[in-house]
């Protein structure tokens, strides 16, 4: 199978305090590996230098050959992040956001009907012209994970995903990860969560003290 | 002790406590050198309250003796007797749409389904609000005292007069506070009846409620032209105040209408105590918790939370999906924008725009070099500010933003455009109405949409300059955690547009001199890409 990501002494600092020592990482098309360490290992900061919102030290990170800062656009149509507490525009329905970022990603095409079979299929459709601000934080989560479905992906990085998620719509969850997988996407899991760990991972990662090991 | 007046004793000491903490005094403190202390804290916060009221007392005495007024204190009356109106209508407008009765979401949780007495929770949330109603009409009171016995003095101040200052302010203060409680406590009457709950006989009532709070309020507006209706509104009110404020009184005269202030009071006290036995306090609270947290924040000077919740209250709960024209990329960021700024539209911000609009205005239609560049300063701070406005709320939602596929430099175009384009239609309306010669006016018509991208493009710098992240990602409310324009962003933006809009205002006010216009389009220019590269780097390269 392809490497999708790969990641070449990729470290961060916080002034002199390093939070991630160099690591080289890669993440393999049709594989789910998970990324598991004590709070404060700097699992958080991995995951925002890989997905592009924090600019590591030092380190290169290529999504399918394309660099993350020299060719932002195009590593960035080919990956899709969640942040373990999502936030949206307050002015902005479910919907309007959905179509925002489809159509931001240049996949305006079927919208409508991709977004109506989603947001259902994680019971949000109800829920769809409310302003998200007005969600709790499980349907919070959900919207976050749609947003990075509502558009084609080779990437997808999760942070804590279903910390707040109830059992049904985990087991929803792990189903849906298990059939992206076999469609050939990348996954990267951040999880305190045993069960997800033991369900889904091909492959662990363990970080402890900012050092990158795998499991 | 009952568990109302127990919360109501707390939160009172509670506040207290802050208040006096503010002025710097501790009442937690039980030393004996802090109990010294607040003798000296009482006599040196009593000293400086009668300074300024004496002097807020003497300069509105100099205003009413430019006046010439017949009678200072009929004047004092009436404004007296136009506050409490005013204030009172107001109250009960408010009292009509939402619970008077504010409560947190701790109260929702903790008191608003226990079984306690309505009505001592209608008293005491009602006492409590008032402490904090009142004030202003105690200032305002002493403040007119102060005036009265000022416009009696004929040769200034002195010590022997500090007792007829106090005792004709305490006269005052004895007739305008019961006065204005007996309205608050009529206006929450109103209120409690709204939230009875199971109030079958009357239901039909409660609708017709707000419209005629309205129809009253058009019949005090209408009033003011009709002497007969006026005379009515004025005795009802006028007879009491008049022991307030009128100089010559019989000290029975002063009774009976001291009695009548207080028939008032406990009029309005009975109405709320028997209105509010069967208020419906979970529909209270779901009302008002929002509004609890926005009083909460404003308490706490967090200014910026209470916008954001305030926001969120305007805001509603549902949309239906905006049928605002959409084009794939890029061109999403603005139709994102426009639904942002349609549906978040108020007065507030249009102040801001009307703001720039004078100073472009000034900045055109002044001939004097020096405060041309003055207003033009002034007009690229609040540029920078109000252009900025959409960024710093899009970098509270880091994650999206910075997921999407696009250049930086596109983004920020896209960020800044809509606000941009509001700023160069401002400024080329401003140059219109100052009606410049046309070559003039044609180059000044070029290097403004250069100036504002150069003033947007500075502030934007700032911020981004000085945003985090990790800060950004933080789990808190985002837009806190968003960098505002400093000083640094302010001087930056200064020195960018200081030379191309000097060049600009120097050809304005010489109009031989036209070669320093046309010199500036080309520096602005290469100002403005210089910003944009610097900004787009400082996006690119946030840590």
């Amino acid at each position: 199978m392809p490497q999708i990501l790969q990641a070449t002494g990729l470290s961060h600092s916080y002034g002199a305090f390093q939070a991630l020592a160099p690591a080289d990482l890669t993440l393999t098309a049709g594989e789910i590996s998970v990324l598991e360490g004590p709070n404060g290992s700097g699992k958080s900061t991995l995951m925002l230098c890989l997905a592009g919102l924090m600019r590591p030290t030092e380190g290169t990170v290529r999504i399918e050959g394309y660099d993350l800062y020299a060719d932002e656009p195009e590593a960035k149509r080919r990956l899709a992040f969640m942040p373990d507490v999502p936030r949206f525009y307050a002015e902005m329905t479910a919907w309007e956001h959905l179509r925002f970022l489809a159509l931001a990603h240049d996949a305006g095409e079927g919208f409508e009907s991709r977004a109506e079979q989603l947001l259902k299929e994680f019971g949000l459709w109800e829920a769809r012209n409310l302003l998200p601000h007005l969600y709790s934080r499980g349907m919070s989560l959900k919207l976050g994970l749609l947003f990075a479905l509502i558009r084609p992906f080779k990437v997808l990085l999760l942070d804590e995903p279903t910390s707040a998620l109830d059992a049904a719509t985990s087991r929803m969850f792990v189903a849906r990860l298990a059939a992206l997988r076999g469609q050939g996407a990348a996954i990267l899991l951040s999880t305190h969560d045993p069960d997800l760990k033991s369900g889904l991972a091909d492959r662990v990662f363990f970080l402890e003290h900012g050092r990158l090991s795998v499991a | 002790m009952d568990p109302v007046w127990t919360l109501f004793s707390r939160r009172t000491f509670a506040q207290l406590a802050y208040w006096l903490s503010v002025l710097g005094y501790n009442l937690r403190d039980r030393t004996r050198t802090n109990r010294f202390y607040f003798v000296y804290f009482c006599i040196f916060w009593l000293i400086w309250i009668t300074a300024v009221f004496a002097l807020l007392g003497a300069s509105s005495a100099n205003f009413v003796r430019s006046l010439q007024v017949a009678s200072p204190s009929a004047l004092a009356v009436l404004i007296g007797v136009f506050s409490i109106v005013v204030w009172s209508w107001i109250q009960l407008w408010q009292a009509t749409g939402r619970s008077p009765f504010v409560f947190s979401e701790e109260d929702a949780y903790l008191l608003c389904q226990t079984p306690v007495s309505r009505r001592k929770v209608g008293l005491a949330w009602f006492l409590q609000s008032w402490i904090g109603n009142a004030l202003p009409f105690a200032a305002g009171a002493i403040v007119i005292s102060f005036t009265l016995v000022e416009l009696t003095l004929q040769h200034g101040v002195d010590y022997a007069h500090l007792i007829s200052y106090l005792s004709t302010s305490l006269r005052a203060l004895a007739i305008v506070l019961p006065l204005q409680m007996a309205f608050q406590a009529f206006s929450w009457g109103i209120g409690a009846l709204r939230l009875r709950r199971s109030w079958r006989s009357g239901a039909w009532l409660l609708g017709w409620l707000r419209p005629a709070v309205f129809v009253l309020g058009l019949i005090l507006l209408v009033g003011i032209f009709l002497p007969g209706l006026r005379a009515v509104i004025m005795t009802l009110l006028s007879f009491p105040l008049e022991a307030a404020f009128a100089g010559s009184m019989t000290p029975v005269g002063w009774l009976i209408r001291a009695a009548l202030d207080l028939a008032y009071l406990g009029a309005g006290l009975l109405f709320l105590i028997l209105c509010s036995d069967k208020i419906h306090m979970g529909r209270a609270a779901q009302e008002t918790q929002l509004h609890a947290a926005v009083q909460l924040a404003r308490g706490s000077w967090n200014f910026s939370l209470a916008d954001i919740l305030e926001h969120r209250q305007r805001l509603g709960t549902t949309h239906a999906p905006s049928r605002l024209p959409a084009r794939p990329g890029v061109w999403m960021l603005i139709w994102k924008d426009a639904i942002q700024s349609l549906r978040s539209l108020r007065a507030g911000q249009a102040l801001g725009w009307i703001f720039v609009f004078g100073l472009g205005l000034e900045i055109f239609l002044l001939s004097n070099f020096p405060v041309q560049m003055v207003m033009g300063a002034l007009w690229t701070i609040a540029l920078g500010g109000l252009t900025t406005e959409r960024l710093r709320t899009d970098l509270a939602r880091w994650w999206l933003l910075r997921s999407l596929p696009l250049r930086a430099n596109d983004l920020l175009i896209a960020e800044l455009g809509l606000s941009c384009g509001l700023g160069v239609l401002l400024g080329w309306l401003a140059l219109a109405v100052s009606g410049k010669p046309p070559l003039l006016g044609a180059f000044a018509a070029v290097l403004v949409p250069i100036l504002v991208a150069i003033s947007a493009l500075a502030a934007a710098h700032d911020i981004l300059s000085h945003s985090k992240t990790r800060n950004l990602m933080s789990p808190s409310i985002a837009e806190e955690n968003v960098a505002r324009q400093n000083i640094e962003g302010v001087i930056r933006a200064l020195l960018s547009g200081a030379v191309p809009m000097g060049m600009m205002c120097w050809s304005l006010t010489h109009p031989a001199q036209i070669g320093w216009a046309l010199a500036a389009v080309p520096l602005a220019l290469m100002i403005m890409i210089f910003n944009l590269r610097t900004v787009g780097l400082a996006y690119r390269w946030m840590e």
